[in-house]
């Protein structure tokens, strides 16, 4: 504020004037009372006392603004902190990535569950629509369903039906498949999204089933796979085989209601038989979309709930085949409905808490520092003190040299959140879908960032201020050690024993989650994936009917067998363990039929060609595999899994009984049984039974291969150069290795072990120098007491245990208490462990080691240094 | 320092009435800092030693809170000097410091010498 330093200026100048002024009166009597000149003037300075203090008195009262006194607290911090880089390069480093690490879970839970669905208007008042028959509440309904729900409620002012499909898109001879949305007519309407370019999709393109082939692009699909043409609007393109007109574009950020998907096209879903090639529109069973609605004005989201629950109720009446105990749930949309938003929220809440965790540990860190700082400065304290300086006025100073530090390092952890949080925009997960994370670092994120830098310089920078300020100013000003008396504990002693017990926290935490995750690799799953290779198609995308389709699927088959390196190969319609395995309720022959559908036993299913479970390596426990006799037309037959055969067949023999998937369905009798083995994730224990493919023909089939001498992956080319000898227009997806396939299963768990290794390591390198610092100086301060030791005849391993003794009982007690809250913490990580029990001895061996380890090299070197010590220079140092 | 002697049997001022002291003194008309000094010494009979350090921080307090204005004027021996005057807000706070001190007097008297 230039106006205000102005004034000031003119202040210092009229005291000037004003002490001048006394001066020479003064020195004027002595004149008159007989001194000489020089003697009154000398006289008269000397009775006028200091004029520094006087001046400084006067200042006060003058009312410095708060901005004034925060400039010259800056400045004189910025001069005292560039005359101990070191420290403040330490501190801003462990506080940046404390912060940082900080800031980013920070910036994915608000881009999850704080920041509104990009792109969507007013997108507070949508709503996504969930239905719960017995189980868990699922955002899937059927399109009937769907319809009656939009028709009847007078709480949504619009209710949108979405389904994901996969199409292959392009011109002729070069498609490619693209994830895209099928959406009801007034989806963009109740959203309320505008184009970018040409228009979208308007209610008047979804009236005549089949009869509307149009759709409109995503930015990023248009952008990707088109360049951004601004011509491609109004052109046609090859959908499946058949020609749709290109309406428009959407805009940029609009990426649908899902916040981790991104789908490149949208189209009416007048089209979804053509697109999906599945009769879905009538079928009431048949759950498969996603609905979104828009709160009317006033309407609450718990009333538009109740509402539609007795819609639910009503249908359930209606319906009771396939509605029979219907419940309605509405959720914020983003993380498919109530499906995926608790498990996330838990997560990030987790890992929020874990992250909090480290930031502890780098503040404990930076009030260790500051401890020894402040000790170092003791001396120069208390000068100050002597002089004259007020307490507060210290620490003040001291406050706002902690504040600087702790804005720099928030200033640090901002950037390396937004660089991680850009690492992970341009990351795509290992799977076929268009996953997107988004997790843009928004105002909020720094604000979150300033917040905690403020609030951690204050909280752990009072104490040490508190403390340095109240000393002793005799012993201080003799330089004496700083406690005369052996006070064993300092508060830095504390804040190091907090750290190594935080970090053994952690540490314990990410060894029990990466051994649970190589345990789960480990586990059997029922196939060997290692030796696979997969390549997989969808004949309905390509136009193909039923008989071109089987047809084509018998020559793959016998092409790939034929290849060089190839032992033996298979088709199925879906591999375990990848996200869409569809399951089916088990109607047993000869058991009750429960009265409500949700009360029924289900089971997985794959429908498998023969050789399926030689090339999976998956064991025969009874009965036969598939043969080229189990054909369209003949007999009915199943295999099932141990699992099966011991829950639903209540003992006995499987093979030759019998079991149907509906009620009006044609029976199947089992013909033999496999072994159990993971089927949808890795912790759900669930059953499944396979049906040959010639009996039940799937237009969508993936060619799986096992390979005996060479590498799955150099078997992909030929099977892709056999699929394109046949069908060269034949779009292609999941190829590569059957370990890439399931890459999506263990994304998760590798994530949790990466995060939780990243913490862990980043909590024991910020202790590693806790102890190192604290240690060092105390060498430091005890160089004296070290040399008189040695003057008077310590050996060199006399001064280590000494040293040592003192960072070993910090670092045991440290290790203690970290160890019981490890076996807290592994209590509530139970839940997501896998074949490791949170109190393994093993893990508590491991912990114990690192940090023992860790805490050994970080006292050495200090302690070193001490056996160092030369007793003269040590004594002559004063 | 004309009388040492004085100087050493000096009394410490009690917190709080060297600002009484600075309006009383400005009461007989505009001073300035080293007079109002001079002033306060002299009609203590040199008992009371105002310190500078203390004396200009009581004069700018006074000043920020309106109880005494200055302005620059030429002094005696034709200096600019800052001269201090009482305002309408310091001659009520005098009365009633005034009045107040005189109970304060009477009170401890009548503690300290009980009748």
């Amino acid at each position: 504020m230039p106006w205000d330093f102005w004034r000031k200026k003119r202040h210092e100048a009229d005291l000037d004037a004003e002490i001048a002024h006394d001066l020479a009166l003064e020195a004027e009597e002595r004149i008159r009372s007989g001194d000489s000149p020089q003697e009154a003037e000398l006289a008269s300075r000397r009775d006028f006392g200091n004029v520094g203090l006087l001046k400084e008195g006067v200042r006060e009262t003058w009312g410095w603004s708060s901005a004034e006194r925060l400039g010259r607290d800056v400045r004189f911090a910025w001069r005292t902190l560039r005359r101990s880089p070191l420290f403040a390069g330490m501190a801003v480093l462990s506080l940046a990535l404390g912060i940082g690490a900080n800031a980013t879970i920070f910036s994915v839970i608000n881009s999850i569950l704080l920041r509104p669905l990009p792109g969507v208007q007013r997108a507070s008042e949508v709503v996504s629509l969930n239905e719960k028959l017995g189980g868990t509440a699922l955002p899937l309904l059927s399109y009937p369903d769907y319809r009656d729900f939009r028709d009847r409620n007078s709480v949504l002012s619009g209710v949108a039906g979405i389904s994901f499909v996969p199409a292959s898109i392009g011109q002729k001879g070069n498609c490619q498949r693209m994830w895209s949305f099928v959406v009801s007519g007034n989806y963009f309407d109740v959203l309320g999204v505008k184009p970018l370019a040409g228009r979208l999709i308007k209610p008047e393109d979804d009236k005549v089933r089949g009869g509307h082939a149009v759709m409109v692009l995503s930015y990023t699909g248009w952008q990707k796979r088109f360049g951004g043409d601004p011509n491609i609007i109004g052109t046609k393109l090859l959908v499946n085989g058949r020609e749709f007109t290109v309406l428009g574009v959407t805009p940029k950020g609009f990426f649908g209601t899902e916040l981790f998907f991104a789908p490149e096209a949208f189209f009416s879903i007048a089209m979804e038989r053509e697109l999906s090639g599945e009769d879905l529109l009538d079928r009431r069973s048949a759950r498969s979309f996603f609905a979104v609605g828009r709160l009317r004005p006033g309407v609450t989201v718990a009333q538009a709930e109740s509402a539609l629950d007795s819609i639910g109720r009503q249908l359930a009446l209606e319906y009771p085949e396939a509605d029979g105990g219907m419940q309605v749930k509405l959720v914020p949309p983003g993380l498919a409905g109530a499906f995926l938003r608790g498990p996330i929220i838990g997560f990030a809440a987790a890992m929020f808490v874990i992250s909090c965790l480290v930031l502890l540990v780098a503040c404990a860190n930076l009030a260790s520092m500051l401890l020894a700082r402040a000790g170092d400065k003791r001396k120069e304290t208390a000068i100050r003190l002597a002089l004259g300086a007020g307490r507060g006025v210290l620490i003040r100073q001291l406050l706002t040299e902690n504040l600087m530090v702790a804005l720099a390092g928030g200033a640090g952890g901002a950037l390396l959140a937004l660089w991680i949080t850009d690492a992970l925009a341009s990351w795509h997960p290992p799977v076929d879908i268009p996953v997107i994370v988004n997790a843009p670092v928004d105002f909020r994120v720094f604000l979150f960032a300033v917040v905690v830098s403020s609030v951690t310089a204050l909280l752990f920078g009072l104490l040490p201020a508190l403390q340095s300020t109240k000393t002793d100013l005799v012993s201080a000003l003799k330089n004496e050690a700083s406690t005369g008396r052996f006070r064993y504990w300092h508060l830095r002693d504390y804040m190091v024993a907090a750290q190594v017990a935080m970090s053994v926290l952690l540490l314990f935490c990410s060894v029990l989650v990466v051994k649970s995750l190589q345990r789960s690799l480990d586990a059997p799953i029922g196939f060997q994936p290692r030796g696979l290779a997969t390549v997989a198609f969808d004949l309905n995308m390509q136009g193909y009917d039923e008989a071109q389709g089987r047809d084509f699927q018998r020559r793959i088959v016998e092409k790939v067998r034929q290849l060089p390196g190839v032992d033996s190969a298979a088709l199925a319609d879906n591999i375990p363990l990848t996200l869409s395995v569809p399951w089916s309720p088990i109607y047993v022959e000869g058991h009750p039929v429960p009265k409500r559908r949700a009360d029924l036993p289900n089971a997985y299913f794959f429908t498998v060609s023969p050789d399926y479970f030689r090339t999976m390596r998956t064991r025969m426990i009874s009965g036969r595999e598939f043969t080229d006799a189990d054909k369209q037309g003949g007999q009915r037959v199943a295999i099932v899994d141990t699992r099966f055969a011991e829950q639903l067949l209540d003992g006995g023999n499987p093979v030759g009984r019998r079991f149907s998937t509906g009620p009006n369905e044609k029976p199947l009798e089992i013909v033999g049984v496999v072994e159990t083995g993971k089927y949808f994730n890795l912790t759900d224990p669930a059953r499944a039974f396979w049906t040959p493919l010639d009996m039940t023909y799937q237009s969508k089939a993936y060619v799986i291969a096992r390979t005996g001498m060479i590498p799955p992956e150099s078997l992909v080319p030929s099977i892709r150069a056999a699929v394109r000898e046949i069908d060269p227009s034949m779009a292609l997806f999941a190829t590569g290795t059957m370990e890439d396939q399931l890459s999506w299963t263990f994304f998760g768990p590798k994530v949790a072990a990466i995060m939780l290794s990243a913490f862990g390591i980043l909590a024991l390198v910020l202790s590693a120098t806790g102890i190192y610092g604290v240690m060092a100086y105390a060498v430091s301060r005890r160089t004296r007491e070290i040399g008189i030791r040695m003057a008077i005849g310590a050996n060199q391993a006399q001064v280590l245990s000494s040293v040592a003794r003192s960072a070993g009982v910090l670092i045991g007690v440290g290790l203690v208490l970290g160890l019981g809250m490890a076996l807290g913490a592994g209590r509530l990580l139970q839940r997501i462990l896998y074949g490791v029990t949170p109190t393994d001895p093993l893990t508590f061996a491991i912990v114990f080691a690192i940090m023992l380890g860790v805490g050994a090299a970080a006292t050495f070197i200090p302690a070193r240094r001490a056996t160092h010590i030369d007793p003269m220079k040590a004594l002559r140092q004063e | 320092m004309p009388n040492k002697t004085a100087s050493e049997n000096h009394i410490e001022l009690l917190q709080g009435t060297l600002d009484m002291l600075i309006l009383r003194t400005l009461q007989w008309g505009p001073q300035h800092g080293h007079g109002v000094g001079q002033a306060i010494r002299q009609s203590s009979a040199d008992l009371l030693l105002i310190e500078r350090g203390s004396l200009y921080p009581a004069l700018h307090r006074l000043e920020a809170k309106g109880l005494i204005a200055s302005e620059w004027k030429a002094s005696e021996l034709n200096r600019r000097a800052k001269y201090y005057r009482l305002t309408k807000a310091g001659r009520d706070q005098l009365v009633a410091e005034q009045s107040k001190w005189k109970l304060l007097v009477k009170t401890i008297a009548r503690v300290m010498r009980p009748a």
